[in-house]
C-alpha cells in the first residue's frame, strides 16, 4: 500500500499547526518526518494514521500497483501500525496479555507462541512478558512492548514518532530491525528529532 | 453512576483510547462498554435492590412487571449513560459536566421506571403496566440505535 | 443594508402591530376561559412553534456538520440552540402567566410544565458543553453528536412521559381529534400571528449568522496579523 497526503493542513481554530503538505509514501521506503519540538510533528503523524482528522486535505491508501480502490486510514481498523510517546498499553495486564487483546479485538487473534515471538523480537524476555505486568516495567522495557504492538497486525503502514526514546544502544537497535522488517512489508514513515533515527529514512519533510 | 461516568475516562487518560481506536472497530467498542456497564448496573442492583425492598419494607405485589421495569430501565439506563461518559472522557470538567449531560437525558426512563414500580406495588398484573414497558422499550431502541450511529463521530472525532 | 430588506422590515413592522392589534382587539375572547385570558394564545402557541422550529434547525445543521464537517453548520447549530432557549423561556413565561389566571397559580409542576423545564435543560446542557470543550473542531462534533443525541429523547420528554400524566394543559393545537377547535376571527389572528412571529424569528436568526461569520473573520485576521 502506498501512503498518500493530499494538501493536508490541521489547524487548531484560527490557528494553523501545519501544512498545505503533499507527499506519498511507497512501500519499502522508509519516509522520516523531522523539525523542533512543537513543530506538529506527533499531530501530523496522528493525522495520518486518521487518528485525528485533517483540517482540510485528505490521507489516503492506495494499491502500490496503481488502480484498485482508494481509502482512507478511518475507513477500517487494524491496517495501521503505530508508536508514540502517547501511546499507553494496559498497565494491568502483562506485555503477551496487552498483544493477544489487541489483536483480539481486531478480529485477528495471535496464539500464545506467536505472542511470545513477538516480544522475543524486540528483545523482551518471554518469562517476564508472560509474568510482569506492563505497570511494573521499565519506560525502556514497555517502550519495547509498544514497537511489539505497533507491528502486530502486520501493518501496511508503520508509524513511528519517537521510537528510541527512553531506549538504551540494544534497543536501538531493537528500533532499526523492526523498520528493516517493516521495510519488506510495507511503508514506513518515521518521526524524530534523532540524527540516528532520521539516517534510516530515504526521504521526508521538515516542518 | 460515577462508576458508569468514568468507563472511557481511564481509557483517554491512560492512553489506552489510541490503540483501542487503530485497532477495534468503534461499534465493538461502544458494545463492549455498554454491556460491561450494564453488568455493573445488574450487579449493584442485585445488592441493593433487595436491600432497598427489606428495608423499606416496600411489598412488590406484581413482581414480574418490577423485574421487566428493572430490566428495560437499566438498558436504556446504560446506553445512555455510557453514551455521555464517552462524550465527557473528551472535556475538561468530566464529572461535573456528566450530571449536567446525563440528567435530562436520563429523566424520562427514571420517570417511567418509578410510574412502573408504583404500578407494580399495588396491581400483580402485568398489562397494568403495558404502557410503561412500551415506553421504556422505546426509549432503549431509540437510545441504542442513536448511540450506535453517532459513536465514531465521538470515539474518533 | 439593501433596499429590499429594508421594505421587508417595513412590511414586518406594520404586520406586527396588526397582529398586535388584532390579538387585543378584534379577536374576541374564547369561550371555557377565565375572562381574556384565551388572548395568550396569539403569543404563547407561536413562542413554542418557534421552539420546536429552532431545535429542529439545530438537530439538522449537527447532523449536517457531523457529515460536512463545515464550521459554518456548527455556528448554524449553535445559534439556533441559544434563540431556541429564548423562545423556549418566552413560552414558559406566557404558559405560566396563563396557569396564574386560569388556576391560579404560576407554577404547578404540571407535566407540561415539567417537560418545558426538561427541554430548557437539554438545550442548557448543550451550551453547557459547547463551554466545556476549547478544541474548536472537538466543540463541535462532540457538541453535535449530544444534540443528536437529545434530540431523539425530545418526543420522550414532550409527548410520551406527559401523556402518562394527567395534563390541565388545553388540547394543543395538533390534538387528537385532529380538528382546529377555534373561531374564525381568533383563527385569523392566530395564524398571522404565527406567520408574523416566524418572519421575526428568521431575520434573528440571519443576524445571529452574520455575527458568527463576522466574529470568525476577524479571529482569523488577528491569528494572520500575529502570523505576519
Amino acid at each position: 500500500m502506498r501512503l498518500v497526503a493530499d494538501r493536508l493542513v490541521r489547524a487548531y481554530g484560527p490557528r494553523r499547526i501545519f501544512g498545505p503538505l503533499s507527499f506519498r509514501v511507497e512501500p519499502g521506503t522508509v519516509f522520516g518526518v523531522s523539525g523542533q519540538n512543537g513543530s506538529g510533528k506527533t499531530t501530523l503523524v496522528k493525522v495520518l494514521t486518521g487518528l485525528v482528522r485533517p483540517s482540510s486535505g485528505g490521507v489516503y491508501l492506495e494499491p502500490a500497483s496503481g488502480g484498485g480502490p482508494r481509502t482512507t486510514p478511518r475507513d477500517g481498523t487494524g491496517r495501521l501500525g503505530w508508536c508514540a510517546p502517547d501511546l499507553a498499553l494496559y498497565g494491568e495486564l502483562t506485555p503477551a496479555e496487552n498483544l493477544e487483546f489487541f489483536a483480539r479485538v481486531a478480529g485477528r487473534p495471535v496464539a500464545a507462541p506467536e505472542a511470545d515471538r513477538r516480544l522475543a523480537e524486540v528483545g523482551l524476555d518471554p518469562v517476564r512478558g508472560r509474568t510482569v505486568r506492563t505497570r511494573f516495567l521499565s519506560t525502556g522495557q514497555r517502550q519495547r512492548v509498544k514497537l511489539a504492538f505497533s507491528t502486530l497486525l502486520d501493518p501496511a503502514v508503520l508509524f513511528l514518532d519517537e521510537p528510541g526514546s527512553n531506549l538504551d544502544d540494544a534497543g536501538r537497535a531493537v528500533v532499526e530491525a523492526v523498520v528493516a522488517r517493516q521495510k519488506a512489508r510495507g511503508a514506513v514513515v518515521l518521526a524524530s528529532n534523532d540524527p540516528r533515527e532520521l539516517a534510516l529514512a530515504t526521504e521526508g519533510v521538515s516542518l | 453512576m460515577t462508576g458508569l461516568s468514568r468507563s472511557f475516562v481511564s481509557e483517554e487518560e491512560g492512553g489506552t483510547a489510541a490503540p483501542l481506536r487503530l485497532t477495534a472497530p468503534p461499534a465493538a467498542v461502544l458494545l463492549g462498554k455498554v454491556l460491561s456497564n450494564l453488568v455493573l448496573l445488574g450487579v449493584v442492583s442485585a445488592f441493593v435492590v433487595p436491600l432497598f425492598l427489606a428495608l423499606m419494607s416496600f411489598e412488590i405485589a406484581g413482581v414480574p412487571l418490577f423485574l421487566a421495569v428493572l430490566l428495560f430501565g437499566g438498558i436504556g439506563l446504560g446506553a445512555a449513560s455510557t453514551f455521555v461518559a464517552a462524550i465527557v472522557a473528551k472535556t475538561a470538567a468530566k464529572g461535573a459536566l456528566f450530571a449536567v449531560l446525563a440528567t435530562p437525558l436520563l429523566l424520562p426512563p427514571l420517570v417511567a421506571a418509578v410510574t412502573g414500580t408504583r404500578i407494580a406495588a399495588t396491581d400483580p398484573a402485568l398489562s397494568a403496566g403495558a404502557d410503561v414497558i412500551r415506553l421504556l422499550v422505546a426509549y432503549d431502541g431509540v437510545m441504542l440505535t442513536a448511540a450506535f450511529l453517532l459513536f465514531d463521530a465521538v470515539w474518533r472525532e | 443594508m439593501g433596499v429590499l430588506s429594508r421594505v421587508a422590515q417595513g412590511i414586518l413592522a406594520l404586520a406586527m402591530l396588526a397582529v398586535i392589534w388584532g390579538s387585543f382587539l378584534y379577536a374576541k375572547p374564547a369561550a371555557n376561559f377565565i375572562g381574556e385570558s384565551s388572548r395568550i394564545v396569539f403569543y404563547h402557541v407561536p413562542m413554542a412553534w418557534i421552539a420546536s422550529l429552532a431545535f429542529l434547525l439545530a438537530a439538522g445543521y449537527s447532523a449536517l456538520y457531523l457529515k460536512r464537517r463545515r464550521v459554518e453548520d456548527d455556528e448554524a447549530a449553535a445559534g439556533a440552540a441559544r434563540l431556541g432557549i429564548l423562545f423556549c423561556l418566552l413560552a414558559t413565561v406566557t404558559g405560566s402567566i396563563f396557569a396564574r389566571v386560569m388556576w391560579n397559580s404560576y407554577w404547578n409542576w404540571d407535566p407540561r410544565e415539567t417537560s418545558i423545564v426538561l427541554l430548557l435543560l437539554v438545550y442548557g446542557a448543550y451550551l453547557g458543553l459547547r463551554g466545556a470543550v476549547e478544541d474548536p473542531e472537538r466543540k463541535a462534533t462532540l457538541s453535535a453528536a449530544y444534540a443528536l443525541i437529545a434530540f431523539v429523547t425530545v418526543p420522550f420528554l414532550m409527548f410520551a412521559v406527559p401523556r402518562m400524566y394527567a395534563s390541565l394543559h388545553p388540547d394543543t393545537v395538533i390534538n387528537s381529534s385532529g380538528k382546529i377547535q377555534m373561531s374564525s376571527d381568533i383563527k385569523l389572528v392566530f395564524f398571522s400571528s404565527l406567520a408574523v412571529f416566524t418572519a421575526v424569528f428568521a431575520w434573528m436568526y440571519a443576524l445571529d449568522r452574520k455575527v458568527s461569520r463576522i466574529v470568525r473573520e476577524a479571529a482569523l485576521a488577528e491569528e494572520g496579523a500575529v502570523a505576519r
